[in-house]
């Protein structure tokens, strides 16, 4: 690598030790505020740096990338497979930019097994793209994923030209990971993916390849194609009965148990509760288990969990098996009373074990295991409610934004309290108000409304958290393209369930601006808002927050209470509410001595609740 | 008896009383009093003093006990009585009252009226025939401004947009010539063989961006489409359209919804389609009072919602008229703040279509289409089949891909990607490029646009397209597309260009009396490689022919109207030279009135044929082949 590779790589290492607020969960929190302050600060100088690398060192080089020495060629790409770290991902964007770059370089200067390489690459990149913006149920990538695993799959047809054994994998892999580009959930993407499976396993049990490439390591390559296989059991869990999937899922979660259990044999260690769960599942949807079976091999499984597993296999017993036995269970009517109990047992654990996680692991893949789970939550009446689930066991995650929420959150809150006393007619229509009698006599209801709203709004950024607190340099623009979904993410998660449906038009529209005229997304129309005023509020409170925090506020500058207030004023009528922009304006005193104290009662309260009894 | 009572009841009473019996639905007058006998000649009955037709209608309208909505006048000597008709005890009466005075001076008025109305529209007529000479020149050098090479591409586009707005300008003062000229029945069509296609396209590309500006949603339908060659004379039916789509557009509020349908029935067999069309919208709508009066001309509803909007009061009139003399029909249909729908029901000849060649070049090739629309894609892919072209449909980029994959491993490969423009689930100028790096720079990208390609032109062919097809799609412009990608295409395209724009060694004689439209043409055609002289006037070419010896000149070019001598008469004296060229010279007429009668007339005096201001390039350039190409051939 380079000398500013290097460098951008170490920055980028320390970035992430300062921004690992999980770290410890601090005894004197006014003076974890101050130490915080101060990483930020330091953060932010590294990110000035590593902006500055990139933009003295790297863009020359990338804006003509087809005429780089292959030297500097090659030195990239040190520097995208450094960058990437397995499957770390210390900076997905760049290596893709790389990647792209490369694949230029390579395909402009007909250097064919480089050009394999770059497609194989690039695409996975793509993928893991693709996987983040999935959240929001976007698939921008999917195509483009399959063009270039497609292209490099295609060489398959001049296998003997190439000479390489690592250029040979890629295409192999490559014909694998093209099923990757599709789904399973519309017709045509399944009928692509059987397909790209298919091919695959055809090439990969073909002994000819094997004799030819007898290196290559053919026992991993199927075993994650069976893998990706097993994979349609989505199609089976909605319903599916075409003999062929069923058969063909039997046999993948066959193949993976079993090696599964050989490994294990060998290791001395317990097989997966994952695949053997999938295992059973497969016996489920093929007839041999029936759902009671299926509940109690979940239940022993879940029995089976080690209660203080704290790696990913912990997690996925923890977190995971409940959301499936939640799952099956609903699919059948009278089990949900049945196993109601068991359930809200499973739940209670849940809680429990995620207060009990250690420091140094609260990241962020707990909060998407959780947000993944909470897909199949079930709520009973007299257990916990969805929207509890989300603010007791999600928001307080990361502290950092917990307080970003809960500063939101308060904000808003002055801001409503101050215009139901001076202009209660602005807000006739929330909650259904018809005049401003009624807004008085509800006030409580609608400043209740009105926090959970503002906890509630990012929701979605959860799930692209690593575009936000992980950020080592400036945006890109496809960054901040994929970030700009995270409102998507917010809607679909807040869809879920009748009792936080209402906060769905804030999490859509809070960064869309009030006349229209510009913020995104476009689908959020204020005037479909049945509760406008409230999306208004929380849009000002959030900017505002923002603009305080050097973390949150995209120019990396901690601005003042009175600079972050004459932003909003300067703003108002266009992108903010004029009436609420101006009360909020006016609060200058109140809102400075806000920030004197509750900037660290918020963070003690973000770890109290991470850590509740 | 009953006399007696008619007269005891009509006959004391100072005004002409007439009473008429009716039997099995006829009508005989079986009295009048005293005053009406005095209007009869010779104490006769006052039916035979009055004129013919006025006596019918008297006896018509008492056998139906009815008066007609507009007043019935009897003339009879000087003197003017308005007829009341009215039944009474089994009989109708008639009063007849003096109306003389005031039917006189209405008359007065009306023959000013007429007079001044005859004035205008003979002022607006010359004032629109000046306005022409201006916008002569600037059509024509943005014509050349846009053949310059170095033109940069945002200049090209406003360049164009000049060339289709003053064309557009053009056509309202052709507005006012053609009322003029239509009320005199002077108007001829000139039908010629066409594309359905092309003529939609310049429709849609005014009526378009017309509802985009204002906006409203612009919805083309097309119904069926037997045959798409068709023989019409194409100005006036664009005429048409455009009058009818501009009024929808003007009376059509933000918002609205504009519905342009389009469907031809019939074969090319029998050599007959009808084309029925029909402009819809969700506008302000009409009066009943206003639609019996809708296509008379410079008739305009007197609500206060249009008050302000402008316009002549003349393009459905002149739709009307142009319509019927097509042999065809018109009618409206309108409800207030509901909306209008207009419809045009019109009769043509069909012309054959010669599918051979594409069939020849394009047969057995392969196609990727994606469009996310399946029905869309559906009736590409059965057009390219008539061809006998194979499609596989995509109804997203990951569709598209799949199949660019599949080729790749079978081996097999496509011979071009069409694409829509707005498919679902992409940004078509990200798709675009990684299907040219991943297709190589040889293989052909259609990009099937609605509306004015050539606003995106620069992006989309950045992008990776190499061609545009316009939808909705139209077999011939489909089939031409790809045909111009084939290795037959090429060379047939090399070949006329490579002709076409070089007449070298001709010289031409050009007359034209305005100095800037000379300098125009002038410029025109030396970018054709002819060498051209020039005369002011008929006498001074005349002049010049007769001094040049024989065959210096290969062609020339004669305006009509030019002061000293006219085209016309220039043209039949030279016609008359006793000189060996003299007959056989080909003598083209460039007029301004591009009229039927215009063209006969120059014919007449001998010219070959004629090409009208402003000139078009392709035009002029096809007349100079047609000539040049001919006597060098």
């Amino acid at each position: 690598m380079r000398e500013y590779q290097e460098r951008y790589i170490e920055n980028l290492k320390r970035i992430m030790e300062l921004a690992d607020v999980s770290e410890r969960v601090p005894e004197d929190v006014a003076l974890f505020v101050e130490q915080r302050r101060r990483k930020n600060l330091a953060i932010n100088s590294l990110i000035a740096e590593n902006t500055a690398l990139l933009r003295q060192n790297l863009m020359p080089l990338l804006d003509d990338i087809v005429s780089a020495t292959q030297e500097d060629a090659a030195q990239l790409e040190d520097f995208a497979e450094h960058l990437m770290q397995g499957v770390q991902q210390l900076d997905l964007l760049l290596n893709y930019t790389l990647r792209n770059a490369l694949l230029a370089y390579a395909r402009k200067n007909k250097k064919r097994d480089m050009l394999i390489r770059q497609l194989y690459h690039t695409g996975m990149a793509l993928f893991y793209m693709q996987e983040i913006i999935g959240h929001a149920e976007r698939y921008d990538y999917r195509w483009k994923m399959s063009m270039l695993f497609g292209e490099a799959a295609s060489y398959i047809k001049k296998y003997d030209e190439i000479e390489d054994v690592d250029t040979r994998g890629y295409i192999h892999r490559s014909m694998a990971n093209l099923a990757l580009a599709y789904g399973w959930t519309e017709p045509e993407d399944i009928r692509l993916k059987n397909r790209a499976i298919k091919r695959s396993f055809q090439i990969l049990t073909d002994e000819r390849y094997h004799e030819k490439t007898p290196s290559l390591p053919w026992d991993v390559y199927l075993y994650k194609s069976h893998q990706e296989r097993t994979t349609a059991m989505q199609l089976l869990r909605r319903g599916e009965t075409d003999p062929e999937v069923v058969r063909d899922v039997m046999e993948s979660a066959e193949y993976v148990w079993k090696r599964q259990l050989e490994n294990s044999e060998k290791k001395g260690t317990r097989p997966s509760e994952r695949w053997m769960l999938e295992y059973d599942i497969a016996q489920y949807h093929c007839g041999v288990l029936n759902l009671s079976q299926l509940l109690k091999s979940m239940e022993k499984a879940y029995l089976d969990r080690e209660k203080d597993d704290f790696s990913e296999r912990g997690l996925w017993s923890h977190i995971y098996l409940p959301a499936f036995y939640a799952e099956y269970m609903a699919r059948e009517a009278p089990m949900v009373g049945k196993k109601k109990r068991v359930l809200l047992y499973m739940y209670s654990e849940t809680i429990k074990y995620v207060q009990r996680v250690p420091n140094g692991q609260l990241n962020s893949r707990l909060t998407t295991f959780l947000l993944e789970s909470f897909k199949s939550f079930v709520e009973y009446p007299d257990g916990l409610q969805a929207k509890d689930f989300l603010l007791d066991l999600v928001v307080c995650r990361d502290p950092d934004i917990y307080v970003y929420l809960r500063l939101t959150a308060d904000f808003s809150r002055m801001i409503l309290e101050e215009a139901i006393r001076r202009t209660p007619e602005q807000l006739v229509g929330a909650l259904g108000c018809r005049d401003a009698d009624q807004v008085r006599e509800r006030s409580d209801e609608l400043l209740r409304f009105t926090y959970e709203c503002a906890m509630l709004h990012d929701i979605g950024t959860f799930l692209f958290e690593r575009l936000v607190t992980l950020a080592a340099r400036d945006r890109f623009q496809e960054e901040e393209k994929m970030y700009r979904y995270h409102v998507y993410a917010g809607q679909i998660i807040l869809s879920r369930f009748a009792s936080t449906q209402k906060y769905m038009p804030t999490a859509l529209g809070h960064h869309r601006w009030y006349d229209g005229s510009g913020g995104y997304p476009e689908e959020y129309v204020r005037e479909e808002d049945p509760n406008r005023q409230v999306t208004d509020i929380v849009a000002i409170a959030a900017y505002f927050t923002g603009l305080m925090d050097s973390k949150f506020n995209d120019g990396r500058k901690e601005l003042s209470v009175e600079e972050a207030l004459s932003n909003v004023r300067a703003q108002a009528g266009t992108r903010f509410s004029p009436v609420f922009a101006e009360l909020f304006a006016g609060m200058q005193k109140e809102l400075e001595a806000y920030m004197e104290t509750n900037v660290v009662r918020a963070y003690a309260d973000a770890f109290d609740q991470l850590r509740q009894p | 008896m009953k006399m007696e009572r008619i007269e005891q009841m009509w006959g004391a009473i100072s005004i002409p009383a007439l009473c008429f019996e009716i039997k099995d639905g006829k009508s005989a007058l079986v009295y009048q009093n005293g005053e009406a006998g005095r209007l009869g000649k010779d104490g006769g009955s006052v039916l035979d003093a009055m004129p013919g037709g006025e006596a019918e209608e008297c006896l018509l309208q008492s056998a139906a006990f009815a008066n007609r909505p507009d007043p019935l006048f009897c003339h009879l000597g000087q003197a003017v009585y308005s007829a009341v008709f009215f039944p009474w005890e089994g009989y109708c009466v008639c009063l007849l009252h003096d109306v003389s005075s005031y039917y006189h001076d209405v008359q007065n008025k009306l023959d000013e009226a007429v007079m001044a109305s005859r004035a205008k529209t003979s002022f607006l007529s010359e004032m629109s025939h000046d306005i022409r000479t201006p916008m002569n020149a600037i059509i024509g050098i943005t014509d050349i401004a846009l053949m310059q090479e170095e033109t940069p591409p945002r200049i090209r586009e406003y360049l164009s947009k000049i060339k289709t707005a003053s064309g557009h300008m053009m056509s309202i003062i052709n507005e006012v010539l053609d009322m003029s000229k239509i009320e005199s029945g002077k108007v001829a069509l000139q039908p010629e063989e066409c594309d359905i296609a092309d003529i939609l396209h310049e429709i849609l590309i005014v009526a378009r961006p017309q509802a985009d500006e204002k906006n409203q949603h612009f919805v083309f339908e097309l119904g069926r489409m037997d045959c798409e060659r068709i023989v019409v004379d194409g100005v006036r039916f664009k005429q048409i359209c455009l009058n009818l789509l501009s009024n929808a557009i003007k009376f059509t509020p933000s918002g609205g919804t504009v519905t342009l349908f389009v469907e031809i029935t019939g074969d090319e067999d029998s050599g007959k389609a009808v084309l029925d069309l029909s402009v819809r919208d969700t506008g302000i709508g009409m009066s009943k009072e206003f639609l019996s009066r809708v296509f008379q001309p410079f008739e305009r509803e007197q609500s206060l919602t249009i008050s302000k909007i402008q316009g002549t009061g003349l393009g459905m009139s002149i739709a009307k008229n142009l319509v019927e003399l097509m042999g065809g029909s018109i009618r409206v249909e309108s409800e207030m703040g509901k909306g209008t729908c207009f419809y045009i029901h019109v009769p043509f000849k069909t012309a054959k279509v010669n599918l051979e060649e594409y069939r020849a070049a394009l047969g057995g090739r392969r196609i990727l289409l994606m469009d996310s629309s399946p029905e869309e894609a559906r009736a590409a892919a059965d057009m390219l089949e008539r061809i006998g072209v194979s499609a596989d449909l995509a109804q997203n980029p990951e569709q598209a891909v799949s199949f660019i994959n599949e080729a790749a491993f079978a081996d097999t490969e496509y011979f071009a990607f069409l694409t829509a423009e707005k498919t679902k689930d992409v940004e078509m100028l990200s798709f675009l490029p990684e299907v040219r790096r991943r297709m190589g720079d040889d293989f052909p990208i259609f990009l099937l646009y609605e509306g004015d390609w050539k606003q995106t032109e620069y992006m989309y062919t950045r992008a990776g397209v190499d061609a545009f097809i316009p939808v909705p799609l139209f077999c011939n412009r489909l089939y031409a597309g790809l045909y111009a990608f084939t290795g037959a295409g090429r060379s047939a395209q090399e070949g006329v260009s490579a002709q076409s724009r070089n007449f070298g060694g001709s010289r031409i004689l050009l007359v034209e009396d305005n100095e800037l439209n000379r300098e125009i043409a002038l410029e025109l055609l030396e970018m054709t490689g002819v060498s051209v002289e020039t005369a002011a006037n008929g006498q001074e070419a005349l002049d010049k022919f007769e001094s040049a010896p024989p065959f210096h000149y290969d062609l020339i070019l004669m305006d009509i109207q030019m002061p000293v001598m006219n085209g016309l008469d220039a043209t039949r004296a030279l016609r008359a030279l006793e000189r060996p060229d003299a007959a056989s010279i080909p003598v083209v007429a460039m007029t301004a009135n591009a009229f039927v009668e215009d063209i006969r007339n120059s014919l007449d005096a001998g010219m070959n044929a004629h090409v009208s201001k402003p000139l078009d390039m392709e035009v002029l350039f096809a007349c100079l082949e047609s000539f040049l190409g001919r006597a060098r051939g």
